[in-house]
């Protein structure tokens, strides 16, 4: 992970960290992976995929101009999560709320972000884990710097 | 008073066991709980009912069955172990326990510096409506 995609990922978790996020996705925002002890649902984004580096080429070595990466945002839910909505539907509510969140620009110190988009949704897909089923929602936002 | 052997030991004798089982401190007790009013919301999902006290003070003992195992799932780390719980068929009361697996979960009480243990079932055993024998999960 570069040092560009850490100070990103330091924005996307104080972006997500927010109330209108946290009261749906209950159990938190994580990077990667949710802690064991913690309840559906909560919010998981990580770096998915890194896209190619662009570089100028003068005289000297290559001078780094753009990292292009893309990030993975997904809301997860249990058949546990809620009384009054089923999970598809929360999990859905929570992605709306990650998007109101994200807003349209980020910030970094030192760096310019160039683009700052949803990119795709991610296929959504169900796993079972013993009495219940999980439900993953998501989506790719693309992020690129200079 | 049931008829046949199987009916009374099923519907008097094992809960009565139990019973006093649970008095001499030897099992626990525990709360079957089940789920009330499921429904299906506008987009189709199933949207879960709330969790209701089905059975309670259900005499019962439980032991590890298996090994367990530690994964992910939910984009988390779960570690669960396999158990089977005996408890008897039929209520101190005479009534018959009817477990649902889909929508019954096992809490079993807390006792001295021992927490509330909550089981996930698996398959249900019915030894010839006598007594049960339920495979579960616990996590945690």
């Amino acid at each position: 992970m570069s040092a560009i995609s850490e100070k990103v990922r330091v924005a996307l978790y104080a972006k997500l960290n927010v109330s209108g996020v946290t009261t749906l996705a209950t159990g938190g925002i994580f990077e990667s992976l949710a802690p064991e002890n913690v309840a559906m649902p909560y919010v998981v984004f990580r770096r998915q995929a890194s896209g190619e580096i662009v570089y100028s080429m003068g005289s000297a070595a290559p001078t780094q101009q753009l990292e292009n990466d893309l990030w993975l945002i997904k809301a997860i839910t249990d058949e546990d999560s809620d009384t009054t909505k089923g999970p598809q539907k929360l999990a859905e509510d929570i992605l709306t709320a990650c998007v109101t969140a994200l807003g349209s620009s980020l910030t970094l110190s030192g760096n310019t972000v160039v683009w700052y988009s949803r990119f795709a949704d991610m296929p959504p897909y169900e796993e079972v884990l013993n009495d219940r089923t999980i439900f993953h929602r998501g989506m790719l936002i693309r992020v690129a710097t200079t | 008073m049931a008829t046949g052997l199987l009916n009374q030991l099923g519907r008097d004798i094992l809960p009565s066991v139990f019973s006093s089982l649970n008095t001499a401190g030897i099992v626990d007790t525990m709360t079957i709980q089940g789920e009330g009013g499921a429904s299906v919301g506008t987009g189709g999902e199933r949207i879960k009912g709330t969790a209701t006290d089905v059975y309670e003070d259900i005499p019962v003992s439980y032991e590890v069955a298996a090994d367990g195992w530690r994964g992910i799932s939910g984009d988390k780390a779960v570690s669960t172990i396999r158990y089977k719980l005996t408890f008897p068929a039929y209520t101190k009361f005479g009534d018959r326990i009817n477990l649902d697996p889909t929508t019954h979960r096992f809490t079993v009480h807390a006792r001295g510096d021992e927490p509330v243990k909550t089981f996930r079932i698996v398959a249900v055993g019915d030894v010839s409506g006598v007594v049960f024998e339920v495979i579960c999960e616990r996590e945690g």
